[in-house]
């Protein structure tokens, strides 16, 4: 069945009227059970729409429509998956303002963010993969006997569970390696976050996808999710989330089908400050680091190690900065700061901040409730955490910096790579020998120097440790969808010739 | 159709078309009826060339393009393929106008394989990677891939859009600056482009085009400005423009030169198929490919009938002789110009007088420079047609016994860029494209050089290689850095 729609209103007045249907073969149905999930502004906490909740039914079908379409799709040039990411990403820059509305009032991404940076970014990582799309090639290698050469071929069927807190980017770094290495796609949104995927479900379809090749439903992690998670027939799954979910993924891929499984799971990104940072340019980054995004990005840099040569000074103006934020609605122009994403994270932060207290770190800034109809908390910081205090081990995912003074940059390496996670961190420092030399002791995935957060199309991006594996973006991205087969072939003698 | 008749004249220097310093023009003429094409084509001088490289120079160094990531400077290519495959109809006459093309082939082939090189390489623009390395003993090692600074390209008059894509494309995409020199005989529709370089938006300086003869094109390859020349055409020219690069400033080079391929067919071979790729494959062009399998050797076994339809295919295409390039039904042009025409039919007089000539031989008199398919049955051996190159209509025909006596044939040559193969063992195949002596191999087809894998000659046909991400390597060089 068809599905109803649904109508936003942005600034300026400007109205996006969207199908809430799970977009499935190019279509947009309701739920085989007529499930459906409520989507909240958590700026204000008001209802922004009703949409279709994917469970297994809803996901078998979409499997299906997808293995249907793969038997075409496969078919199709490199050079032909070039032009539609080309025409997808054309398309997502026109709409780049009605994506930027839907990231503010659903995601509380703030406007200008979503749309100068989320929603650059997306355009930017479908352009650099529709470049690879014809540049899938294998090698030739010499065998005794013969001649062997090796095949770069898509996995198949796949599926990216995505996550709620920069949507359309992230759902960008899966759908454009996936498709320019030949794949099809089934997308789940987050269920805190599903409007945008409406919308981009409409720009596949305007772009000219053939049906089926790009399915995208939103639904609960726990059915629709798990549904994909555990299909015999979905051969590889891209997750980014939470810890405890990515477990569960994984271990629903074994008991299934050995599916191939990527997981990028969240941080405790350390920040390292060393007394010879130019102290202005580490201010701005180390505060960008946590309080953008309210610090719902898993690269945030929710540990701040200072040196204590330089301690003093940073305190002082961290603070200033960081309480220099104006909250306000997302959609607005002059607001820096929004709304978590859902009264649930909100409490979950208000938890961790709790518990810091309790464990005794000193609270320098913030920790409380923005009193509002929305989700607002203030940014929030603690100083002379200690490296077993929670505030220092567990991801918090909030506007919340735990702080450290540390000496020595062995102590500062030790104390940054005491922890499970391995995502990204951060160092400031004048000295390139420093630099090179301690970016080489950090375990995690991505270090920057002298900034905060980059994220490049052409730099692959991942984890250590309890961070996941498999990287998004760069060659190494594309390498993620793609199988390598291996052929062989013996030469035999020449014949005899009959003169 | 009618002929086109609006025309640019003047060089295209840093986004303008400008008069040459040099008061000389070149005389075009078209190769269909012998008329004069009112186009007073100036010709660059020492003078413009300086202008040319200072501009490409200011653009390389500090201008806009200068400060563009890949990702810029790929839109812009993608912009350039769109508008070349708009005005594809328009750059497709011009050409043909000035070297007989078939407009069919002109438009639907080759105008549009430049479009796909600038979207092809538009998309390696952001993804020039180096090397980097641990620091094993102390020291931390990066590898940097980075653009050569101004790069010229020479083309000739046989496919002539298929250049500006080819050595513009890579240039461009390296973040290089380019100029670029069609042949003296075909400059009309590489000069169109000069509004569309500016319609695309590209900055001064980026892409410019000169005009004139071998002697512009010796100020190019002995520019000290220049950093890299990319040069397709005879051998004999082409080893003088590595002379006056290592004299100069030994800037980089790059030569695609001439061929006298080889074609083998196997009596295991799909005839129809052979015949199709042997005969009318070579005809593509009217035989001026560098790619042309000029020697055809076919297993003794299948000679006689194989060399009866080959004969017939190359009737067939003299049967539409003196059609006019510019109607969109005509398949067989004349020769490109008066220099050509005469080259070939003095190649022909060689062959006749050594009594080999099975068809052809004759160009069709007074209307225009056509010349007939022509075939020559086992040709000496040592004899000038046979071994050098021809560059038209003209085909010789040996028949061999063995693979080995096969490979012995085709390798004898002092050329390597392109040979095909025609067989339905795959052993033979793999075998045997493996001993031949060249660049390129088709099996069981015409070779057409395909923008994602590297065409570069052996031997004299050519050094380096362009297309595919080989070609990309040739516009970068590398810095090694050392970090302690």
């Amino acid at each position: 069945m068809a599905s109803s729609t649904v109508q936003l209103t942005g600034i300026a007045g400007q109205s996006v009227e969207l199908p809430t249907g799970l977009f499935i073969n190019n279509e947009f149905l309701e739920a085989q059970s007529k499930s459906t999930v409520k989507v909240l502004n958590p700026s204000t906490g008001k209802l922004l729409a009703v949409v279709a909740a994917a469970e297994k039914q809803d996901v078998d079908l979409a499997v299906g429509t997808a293995k249907v379409a793969f038997d075409t799709w496969k078919t199709v040039s490199g050079i032909e998956r070039r032009a539609l990411l080309f025409k997808l990403a054309e398309l997502i820059e026109r709409d780049s303002e009605i994506f930027a509305t839907i990231e503010a009032l659903d995601a509380g991404v703030l406007f200008n963010d979503s749309k100068f940076l989320h929603v650059a970014a997306a355009v930017e990582t479908l352009r650099y993969f529709a470049g690879w799309a014809d540049k899938c090639n294998g090698s030739s290698m010499p065998i005794s006997g013969g001649m062997a050469y090796t095949k770069k071929e898509p996995i198949g069927v796949c599926a990216a569970v995505v996550p709620w807190n920069s949507p359309l980017m992230i759902t960008c770094w899966k759908l454009a390696p996936c498709i320019a290495a030949g794949n099809v796609l089934i997308v789940k949104t987050a269920e805190l976050t599903p409007i945008y995927g409406l919308k981009l479900a409409q720009l596949v379809k305007e772009a000219g996808f053939p049906p089926g090749v790009i399915n995208i439903i939103t639904g609960l992690g726990a059915k629709a999710g798990q549904s994909l998670a555990e299909h015999m027939e979905v051969r590889k799954l891209a997750f980014t989330g939470s810890g405890p979910v990515g477990r569960g993924i994984m271990i629903a891929a074994a008991r299934s089908n050995i599916k191939k499984v990527t997981l990028e799971l969240g941080g405790k990104g350390p920040t390292l400050i060393f007394d010879d940072a130019e102290l202005e340019n580490a201010v701005f980054w180390a505060t960008l680091g946590i309080t953008a995004h309210n610090g719902q990005i898993c690269a945030a840099g929710s540990r701040i190690l200072v040196q204590s040569g330089i301690y003093d000074q940073f305190i002082e103006a961290f603070k200033k900065r960081s309480l220099d934020a104006v909250a306000g609605d997302p959609l607005l122009a002059n607001s820096t700061k929004g709304p978590l994403a859902s009264r649930v994270q909100r409490d979950k932060v208000l938890g961790h901040i709790q518990k810091g207290i309790q464990d005794g770190a000193e609270l320098l800034h913030g920790g409380k409730v923005i009193e509002s109809d929305g989700n607002y908390l203030e940014n929030t910081a603690f100083v002379n955490v200690t490296r077993d205090m929670s505030l220092m081990r567990d991801e918090i995912f909030g506007p919340v910096a735990a702080i450290a003074k540390f000496k020595t940059e062995d102590e500062a390496i030790s104390l940054a790579n005491d922890s499970e996670y391995g995502l990204s961190s951060a160092i400031f420092t004048s000295d390139i020998s420093r630099a090179y030399r301690v970016s080489d002791a950090l375990e995690t995935g991505q270090v920057t120097i002298n900034s905060w957060g980059n994220i490049n199309a052409n730099t692959p991006f991942g984890g250590k440790k309890q961070s996941g594996f498999g990287k998004d973006l760069g060659v190494e991205g594309l390498d993620e969808w793609l199988n390598v087969k291996t052929v062989k072939v013996n030469l035999l003698p020449a014949k005899e010739v009959k003169v | 159709m009618a002929a086109p008749t609006d025309f640019q004249t003047q060089l295209f220097l840093n986004n303008k078309y400008v008069d040459a310093k040099s008061k000389e023009t070149l005389s075009l003429v078209n190769p269909f009826n012998g008329e004069p094409i009112s186009a007073a084509v100036q010709v660059a001088g020492q003078e413009d060339i300086d202008l040319a490289v200072s501009y490409a120079q200011a653009a390389f160094k500090s201008g806009p393009w200068s400060t563009y990531t890949g990702a810029q400077r790929a839109v812009y290519l993608n912009k350039l393929a769109d508008l070349i495959d708009a005005n594809a109809h328009k750059l497709a006459a011009l050409d043909s106008l000035c070297m007989g093309a078939p407009i069919a082939v002109a438009e639907n082939f080759v105008v549009p394989q430049a479009a796909v090189a600038f979207r092809y390489y538009a998309g390696l623009a952001d993804k020039i990677e180096g090397d980097s390395f641990a620091a094993e003993d102390g020291t931390y090692r990066i590898v940097r891939h980075e653009p050569l600074g101004v790069c010229a390209g020479i083309a000739p008059w046989n496919v002539p859009m298929i250049y500006v894509g080819w050595k513009i494309a890579p240039a461009l995409a390296a973040g290089n600056t380019a100029i670029f020199k069609a042949s003296e005989s075909s400059p009309l529709a590489t000069l169109y482009l000069g509004k569309l370089v500016i319609e695309a938006g590209f900055p001064p300086g980026v892409i410019q085009f000169v005009n004139g003869g071998g002697k512009t094109g010796a100020l190019l390859a002995s520019h000290m400005g220049i950093a890299k020349i990319s040069f397709t055409g005879s051998t004999s020219v082409g080893k003088i423009v590595q002379k006056l690069a290592t004299e100069s400033n030994m800037k980089k080079v790059t030569l695609e030169l001439g061929g006298k391929s080889a074609a083998l067919v196997f009596e295991d071979a799909n005839i129809p198929n052979a015949v199709a790729g042997t005969a009318d494959g070579f005809l593509l062009n009217s035989g001026q490919m560098c790619l042309a399998t000029s020697r055809l050797l076919v297993q003794e076994s299948i000679a006689t009938p194989f060399i009866e339809a080959v004969k017939a295919r190359f009737l067939k295409a003299a049967s539409k002789l003196g059609s006019d390039p510019l109607s969109p039904t005509t398949t067989y042009g004349p020769m490109a110009n008066k220099a050509q025409f005469d080259r070939v039919l003095s190649y022909i007089n060689i062959g006749k007088e050594g009594g080999a000539l099975a068809i052809g031989g004759a160009s069709n008199g007074n209307n225009g420079l056509f010349i007939e398919p022509t075939v020559f049955v086992n040709p000496d051996k040592n004899s000038r047609i046979y071994k050098e190159e021809i560059f038209g209509p003209v085909l010789s025909i040996l028949t061999f016994k063995t693979e080995e006596e096969a490979l012995e044939l085709a390798n004898d040559t002092n050329t390597g860029l392109s040979a095909g193969l025609y067989t339905s063992d795959l052993n033979r195949a793999l075998r045997v494209s493996a001993k031949l002596e060249s660049g390129n191999v088709a099996i069981n087809s015409l070779h057409l050089p395909a923008v994602n894998v590297p065409f570069g000659g052996w031997k004299e046909s050519g050094s380096g290689q362009e297309l595919g991400r080989y070609g990309f390597q040739s516009y970068l060089k590398t810095k090694s850095v050392h970090i302690k």
